[in-house]
């Protein structure tokens, strides 16, 4: 025990003595964990959100279909579902894309019914209240903060040639604000001008089940008796989710691969690698008694306290990068289906796994750099310290 | 009189391509305790190169090693080097100290495997320095000593964890008659206190002094009468 101390003393020392190299690689291996642990932590995040968003879907959804495209729902349609065995009940939506050309992006416009429950789940409204009667609007947090729309305010959105105009009533934010950042509220007959729907079609259904575990056989039923529709099960909306979130996290991750390798190459050279003077300084420990062991462990605590460093710098970087600046540029490349983006409240949370993950991959790696060349150099240099000058 | 350090047919080779060139040719020897030895002989006759093998650090082509009784050619590396520490302090002619470490720290290095300097080896280590006039050394970096300090600080190096044999290559090469003086005193006293110590030199200075037991000469990796 006092010997591993006296090496431990000995390994502070020498990265003292070498404070250059010693900065150096904390500051390489803080970046490459804190990139790591960046992507981990904010793909965990927004997976969290978009669980939280799965979670308020319908359980079931039918979507008609014509030709392969998504088509409009008739009447006939509604009143088969509603009579099916096993629905409980259900809500036709008329809902679609708009796009805003002085935004330069799409809002998502959502009829909305006074009793929707995705309203009463997911939104929660931050100003004023829902809209009751054609002409009225809400709007989600960020669009109207993007173009700084309160209560009160009007906008005019295009429909066709012409402009609509819309008085805002309330601004509301949502748990998962994936969801609620580019969304207009408005009942059912502006949805449908906006959005040119005739009456009695709508865009799709939303389906209650009287028992939720009964989501794959009913969802079968319906798809058999509606051979051209579409029917899809929350679950695999998240999963969707899940999948896209994944993928990108996974093409940012590639696009960083390279450079991340880089890091680790060049750090792990300059880890494994030996000046001349550390060899000669080996030769040393040798000459004067030391083990291999007593070598070797004191390398170790070396590498161990430079990668430790580096990588709990890193992930206190990361940490507050994502979380306290809500990750941009990373989060651009993340989301970058949505060009209005979700005021983003990331829950802070430290992930063990992520942690494990960072530990497996670049300190113990890192720590065990110092072996080879250690073992190596140990026992050469004596030969040369024997003849070799002052 | 026992011997605490032995040679039996020592040899190293050293092969050099083809050619295979003889360092160190079965050279037998025994020094005791109480016993200060010089080992003379010409530049390239061996001298380093037997005093490699008898610390321990150069391995045998041929031959045994014995330090306290016990044969360390035979011992595993791990056990090799634990009884080496313990038995015997080398001060090599590249003396090897660690440049960027003060004084202090370099004469402490060897107390690391033992668990660190305690209080009473850092009272030694001042101790030795002082000794060797180098007290007021004792802070500065090693990289700024002349050739005969760093030679005083690798002696207090080599004592610091008191063996009970010395090996020295040519410990006064570096130094004025007064430091010589000095580190011969040290070395005489070492004798005195029955510490085996055995010096490759071919200085004078050591060669003539009477406390020196006996003088053996080295020619071409073999002992020879004068
Ligand atoms: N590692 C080695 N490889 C090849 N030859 C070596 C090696 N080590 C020593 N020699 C040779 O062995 C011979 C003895 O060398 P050694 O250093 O022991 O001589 P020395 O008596 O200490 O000389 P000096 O008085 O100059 O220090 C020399 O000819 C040297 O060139
Ligand atoms: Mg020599």
């Amino acid at each position: 025990m006092r010997k591993t101390l006296a090496l431990f003393e000995y390994a502070i020392g020498a990265l003292a003595r070498r404070p250059g190299k010693a900065v150096a690689l904390v500051a390489g291996i803080a970046l490459v964990t804190g990139l790591l642990a960046s992507i981990l932590s904010l793909h965990a995040a927004l997976e969290r959100e978009a669980g939280a968003l799965a979670d308020a879907m319908p359980e079931l959804t039918v979507q008609a279909m014509q030709g392969g495209r998504p088509a409009t729902i008739d009447a006939e349609t509604l009143e088969f579902l509603a009579g099916h065995p096993g629905v409980r009940s259900i809500r036709p939506r008329v809902w679609g894309y708009l796009f805003v050309p002085s935004l330069g992006a799409n809002l998502s416009v959502f009829s909305v019914a006074p009793d929707a429950p995705e309203l009463a789940e997911v939104a929660t409204l931050l100003e004023g209240r829902a809209p009751r009667s054609k002409g009225e609007a809400a709007v989600g947090d960020t669009f109207a903060r993007s173009l700084g729309l309160r209560p009160g305010d009007s906008i005019a959105l295009p429909t066709g040639s012409k402009f609509h105009l819309l008085e805002i009533t309330g601004v509301f934010g949502a748990e998962a604000s994936l969801q609620a950042a580019d969304v207009a509220l408005v009942t059912e007959p502006d949805a449908r001008l906006l959005l040119g729907y005739d009456d009695g079609r709508f865009t799709d259904v939303a389906i209650s089940l009287a028992s939720p575990t009964e989501a794959d056989v009913v969802a079968a039923q319906i798809a058999e008796h509606l051979p051209h529709a579409r029917v899809v099960r929350r679950d695999q909306i998240a999963r969707a989710y899940a999948l896209t979130l994944g993928a990108r996290a996974g093409l940012v991750g590639a696009m960083l691969l390279p450079l991340l390798g880089c890091f680790l190459l060049l750090a792990w050279d300059r880890m494994s690698g030996l000046g001349e003077d550390e060899k000669r300084e080996l030769g040393v420990l040798t000459l004067v008694g030391w083990d291999l062991r007593d070598v070797l462990l004191a390398g170790l605590f070396q590498n161990g306290l430079v990668a430790l460093t580096g990588a709990a710098l890193g992930l206190l970087a990361a940490h507050v990068y994502v979380f306290g600046f809500g990750a941009p540029l990373l989060f651009d490349a993340l989301l970058g289906w949505s060009r209005l983006h979700p005021t983003f409240e990331l829950a802070p949370a430290w992930d063990a796994g992520q942690i494990v993950t960072v530990v497996a991959f670049v300190v113990v790696p890192f720590s065990l750099a110092s072996l080879a060349p250690a073992f190596r150099a140990a026992d050469v240099d004596v030969d040369a310290l024997l003849r070799g000058g002052a | 009189m026992s011997a605490f350090l032995e040679a039996i047919g020592l040899t190293r080779r050293h092969r050099d391509g083809d050619a295979v060139q003889v360092a160190v040719d079965d050279v037998s020897l025994a020094i005791a305790r109480g016993e200060l030895v010089a080992l003379a002989g010409p530049s390239g006759s061996g001298k380093s190169t037997l005093l490699g093998m008898l610390g321990g650090i150069l391995t045998p082509s041929e031959g045994d090693v014995r330090i306290a009784g016990e044969s360390i050619v035979a011992m595993r590396e791990h056990h090799r080097t634990a009884h080496r520490r313990a038995h015997v302090g080398i001060v090599l002619q590249g003396l090897a100290l660690v440049p960027a470490m003060s004084v202090l720290e370099n004469v402490l290095l060897p107390l690391v495997p033992f668990g660190g300097a305690r209080r009473d080896d850092l009272e030694r280590a001042r101790a030795l320095l002082r000794r060797l006039s180098l007290h007021e050394k004792e802070r500065a970096p090693a990289r700024q000593l002349s050739g005969g300090e760093r030679q005083r600080a690798a002696i207090a190096r080599a004592l610091v964890t008191r063996p009970s044999a010395l090996l020295l290559d040519e410990p006064t090469a570096h130094l004025d008659a007064e430091s010589a003086s000095v580190v011969l005193d040290v070395l005489a006293e070492l004798a005195r206190d029955d510490h085996a110590v055995l010096v490759a030199t071919h200085d004078p200075r050591i060669l003539t002094r009477p406390e020196v037991s006996r003088v053996l000469h080295l020619e071409r990796g073999r002992l020879v009468e004068p």
